[in-house]
């Protein structure tokens, strides 16, 4: 409360001075009226010899502290009164700055989460993780062998501790007794993963190794297990296998790969037996080494270290060596490692781009408001100065009255980014990649919402400010002042404004038309009346299905197809390395092809085009497979033909197995992403037990859309297929619609600013030009009464708008070119610097040009041109 | 907050002080006083006095109450703490040193 009473202390005096200095006034008055000097004369006298009265007041109180805070608050109210008093200008300023704030939020809100924080784990900058870059995927690759993990783990000296960890999501879980549907995320770790990654339990204990033991995240006990309290003990069954909950997780760690929380962790000499279709020697199993730095090392020791000891390992390892010991390297795992954040991290980028270049328009816009109304305060500006005011005082007070709207504008920008960051975490949700963020607002995004906001007011508030404070003081009280300085700030936000409506304008076509692309594309499979049906893995050890399953679902009315396939449509399948006898492949990339394996009827079902050969028939579906389709692409690229029916091929390291023959080949479609038709595929059979469908992706091709048809399915799933249970039923083109989620987010975004862009350089434009021309009357006045026609007068001022776009296209068109470069990776069928784009953006701009002109250049031609030159 | 002052830093607050160590003063007074003893040599704006007078008050060289003057008006009294007291022998003091320095600098262009 010191605050209060030195304000209170303050007011007196205040009082004090004030009283002071009037009855020193007053006193001197008598002395002189004393000597004779009439009441009034002695009072001027009095009064002039003083000197500024108000100044030694305001002096007096600045000796005491916290006068710089009163004249602060001072200036707010005065900027709050003139806010009200504006509704109109301040609600567009408001509005397009927090437009511009909030989009940069929202965006950062989700760069952080995803790109920029660090794991909520201590020390997080000592962990790093043992990668190896592939040539052939263009990727880190993160996974060794369990043998060379614990090789690694035995002969290193570097680090504290080395811990190992994967992850999973196919498996059959029970929890608390109840089936879950899941998709339930399994981190499968070494028994010293919580103590290396420096994460401890909130509840319970970790595992160790050769445990039958399970850690489950807070979300997960939280959702599955109401939070009982007894959760410790209790079991939960993991592919048949009882597993005993040992402890719950930090609500803050989800894991080690941000953006795919884990539900639980389970110790990896556990994942044979309680993870479906995990390979059941542990030597080979693929792991992910995550070490933990001792304090005293530096990253480059550790990986010169580790790049020797992983010599020795992969030389005793011979041809089983995971990776190439010659490009290992130790990567920071601070942040934890993502495969979400590659994927989005370009469109966050576009997005960033997009939303800085809005918000420097909205800087722009609110600038030239801003200019616009100190213009007509430079009178009061002017009277101020020269009633002793000093110049820096103004300047802080127009620069407070800007700051106030910049945080206006920060405070409206924040509830607009909690909707954008709700609608982006809802398509990360729905993206490929299922990615599950807390977007929860903190300390991060508040402060970078007021730095923002602080910086924003600073940038559109200073140079009017500045440029105001100069105004010729006689000139101004007399009335006949015009500021230089308007003019040219004024021409150079326009320029500007235009120059980054053209930018924005040409990212919104290049995004619009990327969509539109995506959509129309010819994607080599009929995508209408057909149902995708993912199902769960099955636990070990039921009963075999009866056979039949597909004729069931085939009786149910309005079903004209039915197949299934291990991986499915629209979402990434396995990678299987492809040799062809007689032909070696010179890049590793050329030896790389997606492979998916489909049961009979297929095609047919999904509506792909076979352009040669067969189809795969029944007993086809044998392992090792003996035959296999492949797509036009992987024909060419493997054969350099595309009559390859007949053909051999081997994939992966069986050598040993029988050559596999082409017996089909299948129009390009695509298959694992929209954006990749090309990709090379290679079609293999599913194994004899093909008609269990566990853990696969059923397509079901129907007549039209009948409601209903999903429960049906499922009904025929839960009779025919014991223990298999359904993760999702999605129509494909909804299907298709959802997973363009990213691109129809950047691209609504992109359109919406693009049209915001312009709305606002229309704006600017039309203040200028109708400032200019009335600034221009009497001049225009003597030109018309010279003779110049309204057409005349009208081209005049047209051609001054003109040159103002042309000088904003010079700078925009150059920028707007850079700028599709960035984002050059998000566009589809279209390229960065196509042409008619650029010229559409060009010409839509000088269109809103003369648009914004229009109004001005009428009313400047419908001048009186008397009336014109008498307004002097 | 710098304004041009005819008179060196702390010479207003010097000759403030070394009044009021006569007596206790109100603030035109004051201004009557200092000008006075200086046979009207020196013109000290009156206005500059108050902000003069609140730096001391607040550095506690003096304090104030009010008063009533000679002509029955309200007044606020200055008077000098020990404090200001001690602050003037200093600034007298520095202020000889400064005064020796200048006029020996001075003198051969008078000669």
């Amino acid at each position: 409360m010191k605050w209060l009473r030195d304000a209170i202390r303050r007011r007196q005096i205040n009082r004090a001075v004030a009283e002071d200095i009037e009855s020193h006034i007053a006193e001197k008055a008598a002395d002189l009226m004393d000597a004779g000097m009439p009441e009034r004369e002695a009072q001027l006298r009095a009064r002039r010899e003083f000197g500024n009265v108000a100044l030694s007041i305001e002096d007096s109180r600045a000796v005491w502290a916290w006068t710089r805070l009163e004249r602060v608050l001072q200036d707010l109210r005065h900027g709050i009164r003139l806010m009200m008093r504006n509704p109109g200008f301040t609600s567009v300023a408001v509005l397009s700055l927090a437009l511009g704030i909030g989009a940069n939020t929202a965006i950062f809100t989700v760069t952080d989460a995803l790109l920029l924080k660090s794991l909520p784990v201590e020390k997080p900058e000592q962990l790093l993780v043992f990668a190896n870059w592939d040539d052939a995927i263009h990727q880190w690759v993160y996974f060794f062998t369990w043998r060379e993990f614990t090789a690694l783990e035995r002969r290193t000296r570097s680090f504290s501790g080395l811990a190992a960890s994967w992850s999973a999501d196919r498996t059959n879980i029970q929890a608390n007794g109840a089936e879950d549907e899941g998709p339930v995320h399994i981190g499968i770790v070494s028994g010293n993963y919580f103590s290396v990654m420096g994460v401890r339990p909130s509840l319970g204990r970790s595992f160790a190794d050769g445990e039958t033991a399970v850690v489950i995240s807070y979300a997960y006990w939280r959702s599955r297990f109401g939070m009982r309290p007894d959760i410790l003990g209790q079991t939960v069954g993991m592919n048949g296998t009882a597993v005993t909950v040992a402890g719950v997780a930090p609500r803050s760690f989800t894991g080690d790969s941000v953006g795919q929380p884990m539900d639980l962790w389970i110790p990896v000499t556990l994942a044979p037996r309680a993870v479906f279709r995990w390979p059941q020697r542990l030597d080979n199993n693929p792991v992910r080494v995550i070490a933990r730095l001792k304090p005293e090392v530096s990253p480059r020791q550790a990986e010169a270290e580790a790049k020797i000891v992983y010599r020795q390992i992969a030389q005793e390892l011979g041809r089983a060596a995971a990776q190439n010991p010659n490009s290992l390297a130790l990567l920071p795992e601070g942040q934890g490692i993502s495969r979400p954040r590659e994927h989005y991290r370009q469109p966050l980028v576009a997005l960033t781009i997009i939303a800085g270049l809005i918000l420097l328009l909205a800087c722009a816009n609110a600038a030239n408001l801003q200019l616009t109304r100190s213009e007509a305060r430079r009178n009061e500006v002017a009277l101020r100065l020269a009633l002793g005011a000093r110049r820096g005082r103004i300047v802080r007070q127009l620069l407070m009255e800007s700051l106030l709207l910049a945080l206006a504008g920060g405070a409206a920008g924040l509830a607009l980014a909690a909707w954008g960051t709700a609608a982006l975490s809802r398509l990360g949700r729905l993206g490929p990649w299922g990615v599950e963020l807390n977007l929860a607002p903190d300390g991060r995004v508040l402060a970078y919402t007021a730095a923002l906001s602080i910086l924003t007011g600073v940038l559109f508030g200073l140079a009017p400010a500045l440029s105001v404070s100069k105004v010729a003081l006689y000139a101004a009280v007399k009335g006949t002042s015009k500021g230089p300085g308007r003019f040219q700030l004024g021409r150079l936000l326009v320029v500007l404004q235009v120059a980054l409506s053209v930018v924005l304008v040409m990212g919104a076509g290049l995004f619009v038309r990327t969509l539109r692309n995506l959509k129309s594309q010819d994607l080599g499979f009929e995508p209408e009346h057909l149902m995708l049906v993912r199902t769960n893995a099955a636990p070990r050890g039921r009963k075999a299905p009866p056979a039949g399953l597909f004729d069931e679902i085939g009786s149910i009315a309005g079903v004209r197809a039915v197949s299934v396939s291990q991986f499915g449509i629209l979402r990434p399948a396995m990678f299987v390395e492809v040799t062809v006898p007689g032909r070696p492949a010179e890049k590793p990339a050329d030896r790389i092809a997606s492979c998916d394996r489909i049961a009979p009827r297929f095609l047919q079902t999904l509506g792909m085009r076979l352009l040669a050969g067969r189809d795969l028939m029944p007993r086809d579906m044998r392992e090792p497979p003996r035959v296999a389709l492949v797509n036009q692409s992987m024909a060419l690229r493997f054969f350099g033909s595309a009559d390859v029916v007949g053909r051999r091929f081997t994939i992966g390291d069986q050598s040993s197995d029988p050559a596999i023959e082409i017996v089909g080949v299948v129009q390009d479609a695509a298959y694992n992403t929209l954006r990749n038709r090309g990709a090379a595929m290679v079609y293999m059979p599913q194994g004899a037990d093909w008609q269990d469908i566990s853990d696969s992706t059923l397509v079901v091709r129907t007549a039209s859309a009948v409601p209903g048809i999903a429960m049906q399915v499922r009904e025929k799933l839960r009779a025919f297929a014991p223990g298999v249970t359904v993760r999702s039923t999605d129509w494909t083109d909804a299907a298709i619609d959802q997973s363009l989620a990213t691109e129809r987010m950047v691209a609504w975004i992109a359109g919406l600013f693009g049209g915001l862009a312009l709305l606002l350089a229309c704006l600017g434009l039309y203040g200028m030009m109708s400032y200019v021309t009335a600034r221009r009357t009497s001049e225009i006045g003597i030109r018309m009464s010279l003779g110049a026609t309204p057409a005349r007068v009208i081209r005049m001022v047209l051609g001054h708008a003109l040159a103002l776009g042309i000088a904003g296209l010079i700078v925009g068109v150059p920028a707007a070119l850079a700028e599709s470069r960035l984002v050059a990776g998000l566009l589809f069928g279209i390229g960065a610097r196509d042409v008619w784009t650029i010229a559409g953006a060009a010409l839509v701009v000088i269109a809103i040009v003369v648009l914004a002109a229009w109004l001005p250049a009428r009313r400047a031609a419908a001048l009186d041109a008397v009336a014109a030159l008498r307004c002097q | 907050m710098e304004q041009q002052r005819d008179l060196f830093p702390g010479a207003l607050e010097m000759m403030i002080l070394q009044t009021l160590r006569r007596g206790p003063q109100h603030g035109y007074a004051l201004a009557q006083d200092i000008k006075g003893s200086s046979d009207d040599l020196l013109q000290i704006e009156e206005g500059s006095l108050y902000p003069a007078l609140q730096r001391m008050l607040k550095a506690g060289w003096l304090n104030a109450e009010w008063g009533v003057s000679a002509r029955n008006r309200k007044i606020r009294m200055y008077r000098i703490t020990p404090a200001g007291r001690k602050q003037l022998e200093q600034q007298i003091s520095s202020f000889e040193r400064m005064l020796k320095g200048i006029t020996r600098v001075m003198r051969p262009a008078q000669s």
